[in-house]
């Protein structure tokens, strides 16, 4: 089966005051249709980056190259990003991070659902209003018709989140990217939003690329997932592998650090040390300053990602 | 006259509401009504403040409006004050004035023979409504385009110079502007004429004289705006949507930028009027401005008084508008 | 990820040109009569609307009388400048207007009483409305409420009018009574800064609310401070950027009220002279069949320069006090 969303050695570059920042530096990925895969991976990682890159949604003044971005048999690099707005919102849509800040708080709603239905379909009228309706319905927001009407101050944070989510199916994409859905969420609605997630894409079978930093998110949703760090891709494995044979120790850091349900009382272990500053990146592996396996040979080359994990340790050893 | 004030407010006030509100009102989310009758109320007092307080003024200050210079014989003098009332108690006065107030019917002018107060507002309101509503026209027309622009290509050489000379539009005194725009259009060319107001030709220069300085603010207050909503998570939302660049400005961007703007509007449609008073002697349009200076000089009890309340009135109904659309524009603002 | 400003906004407001002009013009507006110029109101019909020309650099015949009651600090200088210069004066280098009186002296004089009008004005609304904003802030509660609604009803009144109103009548009462000496200048000062202030008195009240929750007004309060001395020590050096940004911004707005007046023959009278008073002659100078451009290019340009670098000085001060602005959100 061919995939549905192909990224080939991706880099994305942003013009910082004191030099530029490589944000994302060669990132390959692959979301085949139906599949929800997890990126995960501590923020400045380059997960977001990578997404909006994608998407075509960064900043002018960031730099993207690749060798292919391809949505289905789009190739999204031709036509300097027209091909990529046109598919925007339609056949690929994107929900953020943070629902209160994400709605325009001068149109209500409804309005917002409306000009993503009426630019992706052939509705209009009273049938594009019905459809808003019926979208609002599907992503669970009770009182739907009424709720159309409605400005964003009005919501709660998880009603906005569904609103979101109900712009972004209006086109009916075959692609969905969520950056960080819940963060911003409330516990007992995190599950919710994340439940919802997996019945959209089950019934239409649309594909996720769900970006997060949970890995017990990635645990109840995903079948694929890819652990960014430092603008790279260092471990890449389906769900079950990933918590069963974990090859990278940046990923098993962030395994240890999950609460169990055990009811243990210890400190959760954490990652020694911070993320690298991306201005500085130490030479070698990226991960070489936290990493409790170190050998010389990572101070002196950085790991491709050829097996499993880029990893000198692991990837040898296995 | 009322009926210019009426006019006015119906001219400017009942477009602006059917655009914004039937769909407001109709949600059940307008509170205009009860903002109207608030505000109603409220004009009613400040006008009779205005009113009581000018009138106590002008009786404060030494001297009448005859007293300009010529020497009258006794009798003369007495004859007048009879006539136009002065010679009773200050209170009756007061009432008497007070009674005409709803209409602006304060009798005949004290300095210009054979005119009614209401004669003068008459006849100089149209052009004054004119020059003010073309000169707003020009404020949007110059400030928005520049504002957007210059925010759509900031750090551009572009922006540094919409900017630039954004600032140094509002460093210029509006009949400075008007000389410096005069010389090279009337005087040298006769491209334009130089004074009254005889068709749209001669309202394009004094109007923007009078426009251009809040035109200038106007711009300055676009471009923050456009600078700090096109950072905002909605906007990135609007494009991942696949709306197009122009549409993102236009629907999305331009709605919280012009909130800036709004606020100003009550502030700018008070220094246009004000700024009217030059701009109506710079080109000798014949106006009520002139009235309103020549008239408090000349202590024309009277048409003063008309005067202060004309201008009183109309700020405060402009205000009420601005109010009014800002509150259509941006749900989250409460009608007060 | 940010949009980040390319060009860092790392110079200090102090360092700009703008502010460095403005200096300068500071300057020459209180040294004025250090200068070798003519006296502003030496009248010269035989040299009436002379164009600017370097003809006569230098001669001889300063009348120091025609300088009208100087005050004792002008009194000192003038007196200086005889002593240096001897009754030389500087010729009309940017030419005479209709009554041949130097247009360079006239400037120079006229930035005195322009920038003297902004200034003053601008303290005057500057002290009540601290005053106002800060006890209102600080006290809170009905007090606040009280005062904040007074603003409120002020801001409803078209004041600009009443101001016109008032100097209007004020002027025709004196244009009956010439043997009256009211000073015009010091009614225009107090009007324009009693009813500048409403804004003044809102930003800082708004300022002085947002500092009262926090920690070390309590703490100041828990150390037994006076009220009178946390608003001293604590309050006002807190409110002090904002109230500098919106003075520079209020001094322009003020220069060009005063010019307003003074075209409708409402502000300074003669024979003082301010750049309001040179722009309404240049303007007059300009419908004439004679066209003497520099009379109003002049003041036009004086003006625009000096309130140019006022709202580019407020502009900087402003960006360097708002955080939101400066470029590196988020």
């Amino acid at each position: 089966m061919t995939a549905l969303l192909t990224i080939e050695d991706l880099h994305v570059r942003f013009a910082a005051p004191d030099g530029a920042v490589h944000a994302v530096r060669g990132v390959d990925l692959e979301v085949r249709p139906s599949e929800t895969v997890a990126l995960v991976g501590e923020s400045g990682s380059g997960k977001s980056a990578t997404a909006l890159a994608f998407m075509g949604l960064l900043p002018r003044s960031a730099e993207v190259t690749a060798n292919a971005l391809r949505l289905g048999d789009e190739d999204l690099l031709r036509d300097g990003g027209r091909r990529t707005r046109r598919l925007r919102g339609g056949r690929m849509a994107m929900v953020f991070q943070d629902p209160l800040t994400s709605l325009n708080p001068h149109l209500t709603v409804g309005d917002q659902i409306l000009e993503a239905v009426k630019l992706h379909t052939d509705l209009s009228g009273g049938a594009a209003r019905a459809r808003v309706v019926a979208l609002l319905d599907e992503v669970g927001v009770p009182q739907p018709a009424r709720r159309a009407l409605a400005w964003p101050h009005q919501l709660s944070g998880g009603l906005r989140q569904r609103a979101l989510i109900a712009m972004a199916l209006a086109g009916d994409p075959a692609l969905l990217i969520a950056d960080e859905p819940t963060t911003a969420l409330d516990v007992t609605v995190q599950a919710q939003i994340l439940d919802l997630f997996q019945r959209l894409c089950a019934d239409r079978g649309t594909a996720l690329l769900l970006i997060t930093h949970d890995l017990g998110v990635v645990a109840a949703a995903a079948h694929h997932v890819a652990v960014m760090y430092a603008g790279r891709v260092v471990e890449r494995a389906g769900v079950s592998e990933l918590f069963s044979d974990t090859r990278h120790p940046y990923t098993r850091g962030l395994l240890a650090s999950i609460p169990g349900d055990l009811g243990s009382r210890d400190r959760l272990p954490q990652i020694a040390g911070a993320p690298p500053d991306p201005l500085d990146l130490p030479s070698g592996c990226p991960f070489r300053p936290r990493c409790p396996e170190e050998v010389d040979r990572c101070a002196e080359e950085e790991p491709p990602l050829d097996g499993p994990a880029a990893c000198w340790v692991k990837g040898e050893a296995s | 006259m009322i009926e210019g004030v009426v006019v006015l407010s119906i001219l400017v006030g009942a477009p602006i509401a059917m655009l914004f509100f039937a769909r407001r009102v109709a949600r059940g989310g307008g509170r205009v009504a009860p903002f109207l009758l608030r505000r109603t109320g409220w004009l009613m007092v400040t006008a009779l403040v205005v009113f009581t307080v000018s009138f106590l003024l002008m009786r404060a200050v030494p001297g009448g409006p005859f007293d300009d210079g010529r020497k009258l014989l006794p009798q003369v003098r007495h004859n007048l004050e009879a006539r136009f009332g002065l010679d009773r108690p200050m209170f009756e006065q007061w009432l008497v004035a007070l009674r005409g107030l709803p209409t602006f019917d304060f009798g005949p002018s004290m300095t210009l023979r054979d005119f009614t107060v209401q004669e003068v507002i008459g006849q100089g309101l149209p052009a004054s409504v004119l020059l003010g509503l073309t000169a707003f026209a020009w404020m949007l027309l110059i400030g928005v385009p520049i504002g957007v622009v210059a925010a759509l290509k900031r750090g551009h050489p572009l922006d540094s110079m919409l900017s630039a000379g954004a600032s140094l539009g509002m460093a210029i005194p509006n009949f400075v502007l008007a000389g410096a725009l005069m010389w090279p259009l009337v005087i040298a060319t006769g491209w334009l004429p130089a004074a009254g107001l005889d068709g749209p030709r001669a309202l394009l220069l004094p109007s923007f004289c009078l426009g251009a300085p809040f035109g200038a603010q106007v711009a300055r207050l676009v471009r923050t705006g456009m600078l700090e909503v096109l950072g905002q998570d909605w906007i990135r939302t609007a494009r991942a949507k696949g709306l197009s660049e122009t549409r993102v400005v236009t629907q999305h961007a331009l709605r919280g930028a012009l909130l800036p703007v709004v606020t100003f509007l009550g502030p700018a449609l008070a220094g246009i009027l004000t700024g009217s008073l030059v701009i109506e002697q710079v080109f000798a349009i014949p106006g009520v401005g002139t009235h309103f200076v020549q008239s408090a000089i000349n202590r024309d009890y009277t048409l003063a008084l008309g005067m202060v309340m004309l201008y009183t009135v109309m700020v405060y109904v402009l205000n009420a508008v601005a109010d009014l659309l800002l509150a259509a524009l941006d749900p989250r603002v409460e009608l007060t | 990820m940010s949009r980040r400003e390319t060009k860092p906004l790392n110079r200090a407001p102090h360092r700009t040109f703008a502010a460095r002009f403005l200096v300068l013009v500071g300057v020459v507006a209180v040294l004025v009569p250090l200068l070798p110029l003519a006296a502003p109101s030496e009248v010269r019909l035989e040299e009436k609307l002379a164009p600017p020309s370097f003809g006569t650099l230098w001669r001889d015949g300063f009348e120091p009388d025609r300088i009208r009651d100087p005050g004792p600090l002008s009194r000192v200088l003038i007196d200086a400048r005889i002593a240096v210069f001897g009754d030389g004066q500087l010729g009309p280098l940017l030419g005479t207007d209709a009554l041949g009186r130097c247009l360079l002296s006239r400037l120079a004089w006229g930035a005195r009483l322009s920038l003297a009008v902004g200034l003053v004005a601008s303290a005057i609304s500057l002290i009540i409305g601290v005053l106002w904003g800060a006890v209102a802030g600080y006290s809170g509660g009905r007090v606040d409420d009280i005062m904040m609604r007074i603003v409120d009803i002020l801001y409803a009144l078209p004041l600009m009018f009443i101001v016109i109103f008032v100097v209007a009548l004020l002027r025709g009462f004196r244009n009956e009574h010439p043997e009256l000496e009211t000073n015009q200048i010091i009614v225009l000062f107090a009007v324009i800064g009693a009813t500048s202030w409403l804004t003044m008195a809102r930003i800082v009240r708004g300022q002085v609310l947002s500092l009262r929750g926090t920690e070390f007004m309590d703490a100041a309060r828990a150390a037994g401070s006076t009220n009178l001395s946390i608003l001293r020590r604590h309050v006002l050096p807190n409110v002090t950027p904002i109230v500098l940004v919106t003075l520079t911004l209020t001094i322009p707005r003020v220069m060009l009220f005063e010019a307003f007046l003074s075209f409708l023959g409402l502000g300074v009278e003669a024979p003082d002279v301010s750049w309001g008073v040179l722009a309404r002659q240049g303007f007059d100078a300009l419908t004439a069949v004679h066209v003497s451009a520099w009379l109003i290019l002049f003041p036009g340009l004086a003006f625009a320069s000096t309130l140019l670098a006022m709202n580019v000085l407020g502009d900087r001060l402003r960006d360097a006090t708002d955080p939101r602005l400066r470029g590196d959100r988020r």
